[in-house]
């Protein structure tokens, strides 16, 4: 054995051990998607890369539907709890974005369409809103902070979501502007940063890089989109802070990047100036962990970031109660439909 | 190249009872039994089979993909008892990397190259595992001084060794000599957790 040639080796061992370490290539846990394929190709197989490329993209799906899952699951929590029919699930059945965005993924329009066993597809993918809270992968997107009641990330999505309902049906105000590009690049860098998914990452980039065609694609992304955009950026914060405290400052880079500061005008308009505000502040300190030096200067900022998140929910909070106070939106108890028997 | 039995894994043997693949429409005990080796197997090592993959030179990517590929095949394939899995899995990623680039008109590792991998799974068993990038983690953490420094400028923040030896103001001879033994201790100090985890 050529000893040069191990010594390269041993390098770049560490390299690669470092770029995980540092979030920049993670192994992804795919063993769903094994599990699907292996139960459903008789005779197991090779299925070639094009079907492991393809389980990628479904168990992409899963995933993505695990998350529109928990945004039914929540919605219809915000809401139910008010008497208010579950429009916003239905809305969110009819146009949820979610499940359309493995679709719109070019990667996936080269694929044949049609070969893929049938259990590869997830099965979840027309599943009645029921059966969602026993996704597997809606844990995932908010196990970050299992320990945190309440959890700040369902608080802020219902309150959302809520200001979406009240801002009236297929409201899209990110669609044709610019900040849908950017919310929809932010999107993918999230699924990128979370499942290493290197195809979700060059469409960020394109979204970022103002390619026309990925662009096009990115703008014809709904607000919900936009809304699990935030929400995986959220996710991605608390992870953060959870991370500090327990002394793993590895992740804080590739978190940080996620928050890049765009958007923040949009969502001003949209949720007010103290909104804007917080979440500007709140990505600034972002980018002060960032550049901490030690661990000491890192847990400074992470006060600063507390109290960031609690202004972001207190704006939040604020604005719910302004939208509460216009009663008229909502009608009277005799005509709200009966409670979903299902909850 | 027989990667089986190789490397000692230290694993269990992963058993199978060579019954007939579960169809599609339902699946019996059997059948469920090894759904269940398979899921402990893909549990156990999956990091490993994509870590090995990337070293050998497959991007992120495709190592996903060629993953996924390893554990089907090897589901698929398991007829009798495998004494190394890990070895096993590692036989299997790397065929199909090879396969893979050949049919991509790509090129494909150098026997020297797997060669000198392979070398390098057999002499530290547990180089690819979970619990090492864990205990590495740790390792990191606790190392001082500008030996942490130059981990970090070099391989955390991804400078250049020269631009990292100007940031520590030092030659980079200097800064080579200081990372070398940053890194000789960490693998120390790595090697003293996973036995200390082994031995608990």
């Amino acid at each position: 054995m050529n000893q040069e040639t191990m010594e390269t080796a041993r390098l770049r061992k560490w390299d690669h051990d470092f770029d995980e370490l540092t979030g920049r290539a993670v192994p992804p846990d795919r063993l769903g998607a094994i599990l699907q394929r292996a139960a459903a190709a008789p005779g197991g197989g090779s299925a070639g890369g094009g079907a492991a490329r393809r389980s990628r993209l479904g168990a992409a799906a899963v995933m993505l539907l695990g998350l529109a899952a928990t945004v039914g699951v929540m919605a219809l929590e915000g809401t139910a709890v008010r008497g208010v029919a579950p429009a916003v699930q239905r809305h969110a059945g009819a146009q949820d974005p979610v499940r359309g965005a493995p679709v719109q993924d070019p990667q996936k329009g080269q694929e044949p369409q049609g070969q893929e066993p049938q259990g590869q597809e997830p099965p979840v993918a027309v599943e009645p809103p029921p059966a969602r809270p026993q996704e597997p992968a809606a844990p995932e997107v908010l196990a970050p902070q299992p320990a945190q009641p309440p959890n700040p990330l369902a608080e802020i999505l219902r309150l959302r979501e809520k200001l979406d309902e009240d801002a009236g049906e297929n409201a899209n105000p990110f669609a044709k502007a610019r900040g849908g590009a950017d919310d929809a690049a932010a999107l993918f860098a999230a699924l990128a940063a979370r499942d290493g998914e290197a195809r979700a990452a060059e469409m960020a980039a394109a979204a970022l890089g103002g390619q026309d065609p990925e662009r096009e694609k990115a703008q014809q992304l709904t607000a919900k989109q936009v809304l699990q955009a935030r929400l995986a950026r959220d996710a991605e914060a608390v992870a953060t802070l959870n991370q500090l405290l327990m002394g793993e400052k590895a992740k804080v880079v590739r978190a940080g990047d996620l928050f890049t500061g765009r958007g923040g005008q949009a969502w001003q308009t949209k949720f007010g100036e103290d909104y804007g505000k917080a979440v500007q502040r709140l990505q600034q300190e972002l980018l002060n962990l960032q550049r901490a030096e030690d661990a000491a200067a890192a847990r400074k900022v992470l006060d600063e970031m507390s109290l960031a998140l609690d202004a972001v929910r207190l704006a939040l909070w604020r604005k719910e109660q302004e939208a509460d106070k216009e009663p008229a939106k909502e009608p009277p108890a005799a005509q709200r439909p009966a409670q979903d028997p299902r909850r | 190249m027989g990667a089986a039995g190789r490397t000692p894994s230290g694993d269990a043997g992963y058993a199978a009872g060579g019954a007939p693949r579960r169809g599609p429409a339902g699946a019996g005990p059997q059948e469920l039994q090894e759904l269940e080796e398979l899921e402990q197997l893909v549990r156990r090592h999956q990091g490993m089979v994509w870590r090995y993959l990337r070293l050998l030179g497959a991007d992120p990517d495709e190592a996903d993909d060629l993953m996924q590929e390893t554990f089907l095949r090897i589901g698929a394939a398991r007829r009798e008892p495998v004494a190394a899995p890990a070895a096993f899995l590692r036989g299997i990623a790397r065929n199909l990397l090879i396969a893979a680039r050949r049919a991509q008109r790509r090129r494909t590792p150098t026997r020297e190259w797997t060669a000198a991998v392979d070398e390098l799974a057999a002499d530290e068993p547990a180089a690819f595992d979970d619990a090492r990038m864990e205990a590495l983690r740790r390792c990191l953490l606790r190392l001082r001084g500008r030996g942490r420094r130059a981990v970090e400028l070099h391989h955390v923040d991804g400078l250049s060794y020269r631009s990292a030896a100007e940031r520590l103001g030092i030659g980079v001879h200097g800064f080579k000599t200081l990372l070398d033994r940053a890194r000789r201790a960490l693998r120390l100090c790595v090697r003293q957790h996973m036995e200390g985890d082994l031995e608990r």
